[in-house]
């Protein structure tokens, strides 16, 4: 059986696994005129819940709201910006079906691909693959599902990420203690967040033949570029 | 705290079945987060976000059967005392222990082992897996839920939500090839 029936076997038994779970968590409840003699609940309790609740409710509904005005203003603000400078540069705009606008924000870079859906139906299907890799990594193993996510390893265990996809989906990398920064290479820009400190990963996304790759990694910069230009 | 959940629904009769709903399962609540939990600050937290999950869904939950809605508010709660053990120890995606793989001459899913063994594995092996790993697998594969709702739900980004659950499938997978499970294709 190949890897993707042997995964879809496994789903089917974890949901058996865990409603056989569930029904033995329930048959191990006491019942409730027993559980109410051990008096677990707090007198406090609901009074103090309704009080915080009351308040925190409140402030919850509003976060989300506040959070997609700004969303929406920065790339209005973004937008605005690209397309005046494609309008001044002309002859630099390349015909391709991905418009790609960045997002600021406090903890997150966000690429949020913009593609005609009509444009991404034609897009082929395809496998990608780094025609060059460091020293000791092979590829171990590779997970199809929204997205393509390949795994790469070395002998010491560290590890190489490749993931790709052609949906219009959003992509958040965390920008928290990361440099981030721009790479021209063969007509294709590399948006690369360098990690500030070593244990995070150096990230590169870019966008190609109407897909969106992300490579990610305890690279040098160099070399997780020398492998993103070689993944075809 | 009763009369907070009842401020935020809407007809009389909502209210109604919500205040039963309550009274009926409060105390095997508190007890069911205690399995998962080891204080009471925690334990509070879960059950209080397990009855706001009720009266988010209770257009489908009011219509269950009592079984069904039973076995429906454990899953919450369960999920939610998942979440906060989640939050207490933040596993980064890839940082897994990977596992060391069995014998060649281990049974595979289509042999040997019977259905019924196989869900006990499945079992066990989940029981091994970190709080996160067992939450985004139970948000997934038993809730059905789709990765962005999951990512809601979890506090991660979109990418991070699919690298859990990539991880998590993986570490599951190991874990069960180290009890001596392993997909025909892998046998050696």
């Amino acid at each position: 059986m190949n890897q993707k029936e042997f995964d879809h076997k496994l789903d089917a038994v974890i949901k058996q696994a865990l409603l056989l779970q569930i029904e033995r968590d329930i048959a191990a409840l006491p019942p409730d005129d027993e559980a109410r003699k051990m008096n677990l609940i707090r007198p406090e309790f609901d009074a103090k819940m309704r009080r915080i609740c009351a308040r925190s409710d409140r402030r919850d509904r509003m976060k989300p709201v506040l959070q997609t005005a700004r969303r929406v203003a920065i790339a209005a603000m973004v937008a605005i910006a690209i397309l005046f400078g494609t309008l001044m540069t002309n002859t630099a705009v390349r015909a391709t079906i991905v418009e790609v606008i960045v997002e600021w924000y406090e903890q997150f870079t966000r690429f949020v691909g913009i593609s005609s859906e009509e444009e991404a139906k034609h897009i082929e299907a395809r496998s990608w693959s780094p025609a060059y890799l460091p020293e000791g990594y092979m590829e171990v193993s590779r997970f199809e599902s929204d997205s393509t996510i390949v795994e790469y390893e070395d002998h010491d265990g560290n590890l190489l990420l490749l993931r790709y996809t052609v949906e219009i989906n959003d992509l958040t990398v965390d920008n928290e203690e990361t440099i981030y920064s721009t790479i021209e290479v063969d007509e294709i820009t590399y948006y690369l967040s360098e990690a500030a400190s070593e244990a995070k990963p150096n990230v590169l996304v870019w966008f190609e033949a109407g897909y969106r790759l992300n490579l990610s990694g305890h690279l040098d910069v160099d070399t997780l570029l020398s492998v993103a230009v070689s993944t075809k | 705290m009763l009369s907070f959940y009842l401020a935020t629904l809407e007809s009389d009769e909502d209210k109604e079945t919500m205040t039963k709903i309550y009274e009926d399962y409060k105390n095997q609540c508190h007890l069911y987060a205690w399995t998962f939990l080891d204080n009471e600050g925690d334990v509070e937290d879960a059950v209080h976000s397990a009855f706001l999950e009720v009266i988010k869904r209770k257009d489908k939950m009011f219509a269950l059967k009592p079984s069904d809605f039973k076995r429906y508010l454990v899953v919450i709660v369960r999920n939610k005392a998942l979440d906060i053990l989640r939050a207490r120890k933040r596993v980064r995606p890839y940082e897994d222990e990977f596992l060391t793989f069995a014998a060649d001459t281990a049974p595979t899913m289509d042999e040997t082992l019977s259905g019924k063994e196989l869900v006990e594995l499945v079992l066990q092996a989940m029981e091994e897996l970190s709080p996160e790993h067992k939450l985004v697998i139970t948000l997934k594969i038993l809730e059905e839920k789709k990765n962005p709702e999951i990512a809601k739900i979890m506090g991660l980004s979109k990418k991070q939500t699919e690298n859990t659950l990539y991880s998590a499938r993986i570490s599951l997978r190991k874990k069960m090839l180290s009890m001596g499970v392993q997909n025909e294709s892998e046998r050696v």
